[in-house]
């Protein structure tokens, strides 16, 4: 039964997809269970190839009007919470070869976010590349500061409740402790740490 | 929450308004019995208990996302949220005796507030153009001046004066536009 279920939202999703035209570009290998919700996508093309090994479980949801490159083995796990995927207009999120991502992860893009392969993301973690409000002033809504991409290279391990603000470039290995806001930048094989957050090792 | 800037033409201001129509019927449907100012929408679902109590000021709004906002007032309890503040996905605001919000502030998504944690009940106050950002706890008790920030992830245990940022676990405090001015982020090693 719940196989049915997932072919029929299956098929659903990618005829939403394709009915906005959406631009998610998928990788080789990709199956799309569950329910994917793609909004506001407004740009032509590319859902490339609808191939088998990436897994979206649950809800992922994908907003906004830039482009999201998911790579081959990706697995999206939104069964108990959903993911969410947004994207601001001209933004690339990319997520590398065989990235996992629990559940209630939301990344927001408004210029590029770059998870690199292998890289773990645990529950409820966050990442931004832009802080969406000033800080000073009465500018609560008036428009968004400056975007600083993220990029976190290969093999990073975040725990959950991470928080990863605009700007951080976590280096390869890198491993965040659970519940860690981190904004600056990693060596390779680093450990970080707590709120703020601090580098544990190598010392 | 990515806003539109400059002008835009007229017919589609008109269709834009239209479609948040749903919105705001929502919005009202959700706050039936509670005392709610005009224009206030609402994009998604969320968990209303204890409308009696609840005062909801104009044109405030709610974010649509993967968890739903709850606003739970309980029997004799108020909560009251000013004009015009915006909230993004997931935010918990759950009053035993009091939790009073100013006018203009903005919450990011996953913020928790309460004013009763089972050892206490001591009402939180919440200033004018307070930002509180994604995923930021504020226990009971706590008072938090105009124009303060509170930063993502941070749990704040004691007041903030007003043009301060709370930051960190506890949260200490530090003036506003220190971490700006010191270099872009990102810029070295920690």
């Amino acid at each position: 039964m719940a196989r049915i279920l997932n072919l029929w939202q299956r098929a659903l999703l990618q005829l939403r997809v394709a009915g906005q035209g959406a631009c998610v570009e998928v990788g080789p290998g990709v199956s799309l269970l569950g329910q994917v919700r793609v909004r506001g996508i407004r740009r032509r093309d590319v859902l490339r190839r609808a191939a088998r090994a990436v897994s979206l479980l649950g809800q992922v949801r994908v907003r906004g009007p830039g482009l999201v490159r998911i790579g081959p083995g990706v697995r999206l796990d939104g069964r108990r919470s959903a993911i969410e995927l947004v994207t601001g207009p001209g933004a690339e999120l990319t997520l590398g070869e065989g990235v996992v991502i629990d559940e209630g992860v939301s990344i927001e893009a408004l210029r590029s976010v770059r998870i690199g392969a292998r890289c773990r993301l645990g529950a409820f973690c966050k990442i931004l590349d832009n802080d969406l409000h000033f800080v000073e002033g009465e500018g609560i809504r008036e428009g968004a500061p400056g975007s600083h991409p993220v990029t976190l290279e290969e093999e990073v391990t975040l725990g959950p409740r991470v928080i990863i603000l605009p700007g951080a470039h976590l280096g390869r290995g890198t491993r965040v402790k659970p519940g860690a806001v981190f904004s600056h930048r990693t060596r390779a094989g680093a450990e970080v740490m707590g709120h703020p957050a601090r580098v544990i090792s190598p010392a | 929450m990515i806003g539109t800037t400059g002008a835009e033409w007229m017919p589609l201001r008109v269709l834009r308004t239209v479609m948040r129509l749903p919105g705001f019927v929502r919005a009202s449907l959700l706050f039936a019995g509670a005392k709610t100012g005009w224009s206030v929408h609402s994009a998604g679902p969320l968990l209303v208990q204890g409308a009696a109590g609840i005062r909801i000021g104009d044109e405030v709004f709610f974010l649509d996302g993967p968890l739903r906002t709850e606003l739970v007032c309980r029997p004799g309890a108020e909560l009251d949220v000013g004009a015009r503040t915006g909230f993004n996905y997931g935010v918990s605001l759950q009053a035993s005796r009091s939790i009073r919000i100013g006018v203009e502030c903005a919450f990011g998504a996953m913020v928790r507030i309460r004013d009763d944690d089972g050892q206490r009940v001591a009402p939180v106050v919440i200033g004018e153009h307070v930002w509180i950002a994604h995923g930021a706890i504020i226990e009971p008790g706590v008072t938090i001046g105009d124009d303060a920030v509170v930063s993502a992830g941070s749990v704040v245990m004691s007041d903030v004066p007003a043009r301060m940022m709370a930051i960190g676990n506890p949260a200490r405090l530090m003036p506003l536009g220190l971490r700006r001015s010191t270099k872009a982020p990102g810029a070295a090693e920690v």
